[in-house]
């Protein structure tokens, strides 16, 4: 429960830190929505913060993921986004087992068994899995739900390419983060 | 009757001062309670999944080669700077005594800096065998 409660306070703060910092550059240009999802921040704590988390990720990860666009769009915010979210969400679980079930991780196939993602290779196929299933799924979702929208391949392709950019600039970002972390513990090391 | 003479009369008894033997009291419980909940904190699943983040960050960062100085490496370029700032100059001799590392470390140390262009060695005038060492200002 412990367990619980951490994770899913981590996952929710980052993710919507994350929502908000991508609706913040977003949205303060004239292009409203249409360039943000040419890189889609959002992308890259939802991938790993499951492959690390796991599934009791999942919760926290839904609520970010609606609670971010609705405090973005207030009344205007359409039901059907929230099932476009659970989408979203199984398309990175789907892309996992689909890692797992392929056995370039592990000789067993086991929906039990998690993968070692500290060989971020195994990561970055989970990117551009998702990626793939997440600009599909999501855009079919909407496509149904509001036939006013325009659903062609450009924009699929889009999405598709949004949530890779938008997932690596996540990873680059932490890497920026990691090397100011370590680096301020090698500045101790030689203080003392 | 006991073959004994100092035999106590039955089993149940005992002597007067007492017997010499002491059985040591049961360890305190609350002690391990406590080391047991301190152990878990420490590694619980949560911590292990950050550690297995970061773990992941300094894979990427090390097959990019990104990171291109180990903590050595660095130490050593370190003394060089500190020994150039308070000496003026600064020899191989110098960075040895001051860092502590062996002579081969330093060595191959000193040498990747000169082929990253960090680092110049500038023979002495005076003493052709004595070589120095300068920072290269970009």
């Amino acid at each position: 429960m412990k367990y619980f409660i951490q994770v899913t306070l981590t996952t929710y703060i980052a993710a919507l830190l994350v929502y908000a910092l991508w609706s913040y550059i977003t949205f303060s240009g004239p292009n409203q929505g249409w360039v943000g999802s040419l890189v889609y921040l959002p992308h890259g704590p939802r991938v790993i913060l499951y492959c690390f988390f796991g599934i009791r990720s999942l919760p926290a990860l839904f609520l970010a993921e609606t609670t971010g666009p609705a405090l973005v769009y207030g009344d205007q915010y359409p039901d059907y986004w929230a099932i476009a979210n659970i989408s979203s969400l199984l398309s990175v679980v789907l892309a996992v087992e689909i890692i797992k079930w392929s056995r370039v991780t592990t000789f067993n196939y086991s929906i039990m068994k998690k993968i070692n993602f500290s060989n971020y290779k195994f990561l970055i196929l989970v990117i551009i899995l998702s990626a793939l299933f997440n600009s599909i799924f999501t855009n079919l979702i909407v496509g149904l739900f509001n036939s006013d929208m325009q659903i062609n391949v450009i924009v699929v392709f889009r999405f598709f390419i949004g949530d890779i950019a938008g997932a690596f600039i996540f990873l680059i970002y932490l890497m920026i983060m990691f090397q100011l972390l370590s680096k301020r513990r090698l500045y101790k090391v030689f203080k003392d | 009757m006991a073959e004994w003479s100092i035999a106590l009369p039955w089993k149940g008894s005992n002597w007067v001062t007492g017997s010499g033997v002491r059985i040591p009291v049961s360890p305190p419980v609350f002690y391990h309670y406590k080391l047991s909940v301190k152990i878990t904190l420490m590694t619980s699943k949560y911590i292990q999944q950050l550690s297995n983040i970061l773990k992941m960050l300094e894979n990427i960062d090390h097959d990019l080669n990104l990171v291109g100085y180990n903590e050595t490496e660095k130490k050593i370029f370190y003394t060089i700077a500190n020994n150039i700032h308070t000496n003026k100059k600064c020899n191989i001799t110098n960075v040895i005594e001051s860092s502590g590392f062996s002579r081969s470390t330093v060595y191959k140390a000193i040498k990747q800096f000169e082929k990253q262009g960090l680092v110049t060695l500038i023979q002495s005038k005076d003493d052709k065998r004595e070589v120095y060492l300068d920072l290269v200002i970009a």
